[in-house]
Formats: structure tokens, sequence, C-alpha cells
């Protein structure tokens, strides 16, 4: 018997699965988003400024630290770690209800309403034309899809040098953020050294950031009060944001609580089968076209246990990342509070080759709206002097992230196994080394960003590398392809051998640029519901 | 609720100040991280002994810095630092530009202390 819940079933509802749910809704088509859906224990609030917070707030603690996180040694540098208690639910549960196994490949999976959006550092760039063919993405569509994407969530951005490698072509943004008193002395330094940097192919400019500087569709802009990351402010864009939006429409529904496990096509339809989280009741919903956005682990696990292919190993990508603690001597013992937001600052792009193709970038934060604690767990100095010598050097600490492009290669696999005994019955599990050609790449290129932060007047203290896994941009594992092929998709989004199955997320990507992947992912996922639409009509 | 030796022992090697009650009422609802028997006995010797405590912390955040015994001072700090009362003595202050010579001499004493914490840690 028939269950139809809507004729357009989307799997999942990050950044990808609500843009396409947008596209779709507005096109008057009957849409459902379904996914686990988790919902945070320490709703995000609008609780005041960072400072006046630390200074008067008796109830602080929850604010920072979340009485059921510290305890449980949630200080570390593994993914999800730095996470604040307002968003924390963006990976609870996922390791109970979603099992996976690797002993060289630690990413972030996340079942929350908002997916891993809700972790997300707000940065924005676009792929150039090079790596969107790289990646096997139409350029012509992806531009238009950008702007889009851009006119919708709203992003603020800088017109220098930089604007190639983060807005591309992108008109009408806002202005960029007001940068910290770190960032504008890096930026002071840059200036200078301008032709020294441009000749060894680094870029330096303010952060894109899908940040509002200015009031969007009754969204206030950012007040600098540096709790981006705890309250709830919607001047930062979030997926739940257009959720809200599109739950006022009469032709959407949004079904949490459900984690989804496989499909079936059935003549001209798709059946959805699912496991309620709470109660473990198995069930399905029916409908004409399934959209696939649950990353790269959920997309690839419910594909491949779909076609029943255990043990077949799909590919994958995910971008390198360290982080790097470095010192600005010049800030030390200053307490100059303007302009503060804890987003990223300042973005820094290495393109030796300046053909905007192999670009590997640093993001740039100040260490402020951080806690002590936290850098103590890193120090090798008791708590009694580490607290005075930190407290003296966290003024000059700006935080590098630095990320490095990732293609295929046959090192880098993941498959299911059958696990009876795990509440999906699947083990995902994934296995990643890097060649010694790649290592010597990679830490070449790191070399190269440490000696930029230092001409920048920024002495990097201690490379941190959190492990593979940890940027948290997982790409690639269905990649496109022009023929149509078992488990790789069409141009379109279409699944080879499928007729009404789409993957609207980066599993389709055939190449992973540096650059932060949720603005692509979301123009991607775009270009793939219009389609849709076109189809309809 | 009372102060107990243990908080009022941290607090004054945390912040150099008398505990307050908030510090209490938080310690009360957190779960301390439990600690192995050589551990424990080390926590034990620091409260009993609080001028050896620099020595036994600063050993284990060199040496063992994923310990049961750092996660707990750490748990220890955090309270701390969410004490609006104490707010002062972690958020950034105006320096003087000779300071670091100050901060210098003490991170080198706090590496000898550590250095004889490494020692204190062979006969606990």
């Amino acid at each position: 018997m028939n269950n139809f819940l809507a004729d357009y079933i989307i799997i999942g509802s990050g950044p990808s699965g609500v843009q396409a749910a947008q596209t779709l809704v507005e096109a008057g088509l009957n849409v459902a988003i379904v996914d686990a859906g988790i919902l945070s224990e320490q709703p995000a609030q609008k609780i005041g400024p960072f400072l006046q917070i630390r200074q008067n707030h008796s109830q602080q603690y929850d604010t920072w630290i979340g009485k059921n996180s510290l305890a449980t040694s949630s200080i570390g540098i593994k993914p999800g770690s730095q996470l604040t208690p307002a968003r924390q639910h963006a990976n609870h549960l996922a390791d109970r209800l979603t099992p996976f196994s690797s002993d060289s490949f630690f990413p972030m999976t996340s079942l929350a309403k908002g997916g891993l959006g809700e972790a997300w550092g707000l940065g924005c760039c676009t792929f150039s034309d090079n790596e969107l063919h790289l990646a096997g993405l139409p350029v012509a569509e992806m531009k238009k899809a950008f702007q889009l994407i851009s006119d919708r969530i709203g992003i603020s951005a800088a017109n220098d040098e930089t604007l190639k490698y983060t807005m591309g072509n992108i008109t009408g943004v806002q202005d960029p953020i007001d940068i910290d008193p770190n960032s504008r002395e890096l930026l002071r330094k840059y200036t200078g050294k301008r032709e020294h940097f441009n000749k060894n192919g680094f870029f330096l400019g303010k952060a894109s950031l899908a940040l509002l500087t200015k009031e969007k569709d009754n969204r206030a802009p950012t007040g600098y009060d540096e709790m981006d990351f705890y309250n709830g402010d919607e001047a930062a864009y979030r997926p739940a944001i257009t959720i809200k939006k599109l739950e006022t429409c009469a032709n959407f529904s949004y079904v949490g609580r459900l984690l989804v496990t496989h499909y079936e096509e059935i003549d001209d339809y798709v059946r959805v089968y699912f496991k309620n989280i709470a109660t473990a009741v198995s069930g399905y919903f029916d409908c004409k076209k399934l959209l696939l956005a649950a990353n790269l682990a959920g997309t690839s696990s419910i594909v491949l246990r779909s076609l029943h292919a255990y043990d077949t190993k799909l590919p994958f990508l995910c971008n390198h990342y360290v982080y790097v603690p470095c010192l600005q001597w010049k800030m030390l013992g200053k307490t100059d509070n303007s302009a503060r937001t804890a987003t990223s600052q300042l973005f820094l792009f290495h393109d030796p080759d300046q053909t905007n193709t192999d670009v590997a970038m640093a993001s740039l934060y100040s260490y402020r709206s951080l806690m002590l604690f936290r850098l103590m767990g890193q120090v090798p100095l008791n708590s009694k002097d580490g607290r005075a010598i930190m407290q003296w050097l966290v003024p000059a600490i700006t935080i590098a992230g630095i990320h490095q492009p990732d293609r295929f290669s046959s090192s880098k696999q993941l498959w299911i196994e059958e696990a009876p005994e795990s509440f999906n019955e699947i083990l995902l599990k994934a296995t990643a080394s890097l060649s010694p050609g790649e290592k010597n790449s990679i830490a070449n290129r790191e070399k190269q960003f440490l000696k930029a932060f230092k001409k920048l007047g920024c002495f990097p203290i201690k490379k941190i590398n959190p492990g593979y896994g940890a940027s948290i941009h997982y790409a690639g594992s269905l990649p496109v392809s022009k023929k149509e092929e078992k488990l790789r998709c069409l141009p379109d989004g279409r699944l080879g051998l499928h007729q009404n199955v789409y993957i609207a997320d980066g599993c389709s990507f055939g190449f992973l640029p540096a650059k932060g992947i949720t603005l692509s992912l979301m123009a991607n996922a775009h270009r793939i519901a219009e389609q849709l639409v076109k189809q309809k009509h | 609720m009372t102060i107990n030796k243990e908080q009022k022992v941290l607090t004054r090697y945390i912040t150099g100040r008398h505990p307050v009650l908030p510090v209490t009422e938080l310690l009360h609802q957190l779960s301390l991280p439990p600690l192995p028997a050589k551990e424990q006995r080390a926590w034990n010797m620091g409260i009993r002994f609080p001028w050896l405590l620099s020595c036994i912390d600063g050993a284990y955040a060199w040496r063992k810095p994923r310990s049961a015994y750092r996660q707990r001072m750490l748990v220890y700090f955090s309270v701390m630092e969410s004490i609006p009362e104490y707010s002062d003595l972690f958020l950034p202050q105006e320096r003087s530009s000779f300071y670091w010579l100050l901060m210098g001499l003490r991170a080198s004493w706090a590496g000898l202390k550590a250095l004889l914490g490494c020692f204190l840690l062979l006969f606990i």
C-alpha cells in the first residue's frame, strides 16, 4: 500500500537539503524534508555581549562549557571538541545511531536539524571555473546558482584583491565585517609587503562570510558581540532559518526524528525506509523523486545499503587541515575591544601559479571569545603560572586554520558492512592514507604558510594536526560521470542506473577545493532542484 | 552548602584568592573525572601540601597532558574562569611593554617546578 508523504522527499536538513527544498517549494512543488533532526538541549539564546557576560553573568558556565561536556573530557583536538554548548547537538547521537569505524579518517557526522550547517564557520567562497570543471560541475549553471544563493542567505565580503577567490562574479553582497585590531595589524603589514607576498602566490583579504552587516529579510546585522557561535542571533545564516521560513508554506513539511536507512525504486516512485530514533519502529514513505542530501556518511550509507553493495568501496574527498596558533608580538598587553566577532577575520590564499586551480587557504581568527581553559589543555604549564602567562598572551594569539585541496586517490575509501546489532543495522568503515608524495606536498605548502605568517609578524607557536577528517569538508563518494554508471552521478544529479533518485550534496563532487565547500554545496543543491522543476514543467 | 578543603586549596592555587560560594555551587553540580590510584595519591598530596601543587600539576601538564589528573584540574580551572568575581584574572589586561620580562621569569620558574614535580612523581 502506498504511503505518499510528498512528491519530493529530501533526506537531510543541512545547507544542501534546505536550499534544494526552497527551490522546489518556491516552484509550487510538494516537498518534505526527512531527517533525524536532533535539536540542541541548550538552545542558543541572545544573552548579551561576550565581555559583559564574562564580567557579570552568574550562570555563564552553561554558556561556555555546558554541564555535561567538560567532565566527560571535551577538551581535546578531535573533530567536534571545539563546538560550543549551543552547537554541540551538531554531532550529538551520531556515533550511536550511525556507527562509523576507521583508524585513519575521523569525520564529524551530524544528525542535527540543520546538519553540519549548525557547526559551520560561515566562510563563503565560490569555486573558480577551473575548480568547477575539475569537480565535474557545469560552470555557467553554478555561477548563476552562486548568485542566487548569495541573494538568499546574505553574504558580507570585501571588494579587494581576494575577490576572485571569494565571491568571483557574485554581485550585490553586503559590506565586509569590521575586522578586529589584530587583523587590522596583519592587513597593514601585508599591504606594506604586498609585492613580496603576491610574488610568492599569497593574497590576503577580509573574510567573506554568511554573516549580515546590514538588515536582510527581518534578520538584524551582527552586533559585534563576539557571540556568533553561542547565541541564536540570525545575523549568521544557518539552515534553520530557511526551514523556519519554509514551514510557513502549505506545500512543505519537515519530518524529524526519523533516520532514513535505505530506499527502493518501485515502478515510477521511490519507497523510503526509515527508523524512528525515539521508538526504533521502522516504516516507509513513498515519493515521486528522492533527493539525498545527508552528507558523505549519510548519503553513501543509504545508497550502498539500498543497492546491497556491502563491501563495495567508494572513493571520497576531504580537505587536509591543520591549525596553527600564532603570536603577534605587537599585540601583547593590548586590550582594544572594538569590532569583535568570533568568526574568521581574514582569508589568506596561496595560489602559486595564479590560475585559481590549486589554491590552499588559511582562515585567520583572533583567540578572544574562547575560554582560557581550552588553551590550558594544550600548554605544558601548571594552572597557576599558566593562567597568568596565558592571560598575558591571549590578546596576541591568532589561530590560523590551513585547508588544502583534495583529489581522489586509491588509498581513500569507504564501505559498509552488515551490523545487525547497531541501530541502523550497518557499520560504515573508511580507510585513508597519504602517499609519500602527497605528504611532502602538504608539508611543503604548510611550510610556506608558516613562512608567510612570520612575514606578517605572526609567529607560529605550534602546528596542530587534529587528524584527517577534522576539516568537516567531505565529498566525492558518487562523483559525476557523463555516462550512466552504477554508483556515479549524472551531471543533472541523478544517480546512475536510477530513475528517480538524485544526489543533492557534495557526494557528486569530483574534486574538493580548499576554499570551504558550503556555498558550493548550496549552489549545487539549488541547481539540481532547478532542473527537477524544469523537468516537471 | 559548605566550601570544603579541596575547593579552598584549589581556588587559592588557581586564583590566589579566597573561594566564593558560586564555586562550591557549580562544583556540586559537576561530576569530576575519577582518578587512577597513582593520580589520586598525587592529587591528595597536592591538597595536603598546597605548596607542592604547582610542581605536581606542572609535571602532569608537561608529561601527561591528557591524564585524568589534568582533566580534573581543568574542570576546576574552567569553574574559576566562569565566576564573574574572578573574571579580571582571566580576561586580557593592559600590560606594559616590559611585562614579558616578568612572564619570562615566571615561565622559567614554572619549568623548574615541573621538573621537580616529575622527580616527585617517581616516589608517589
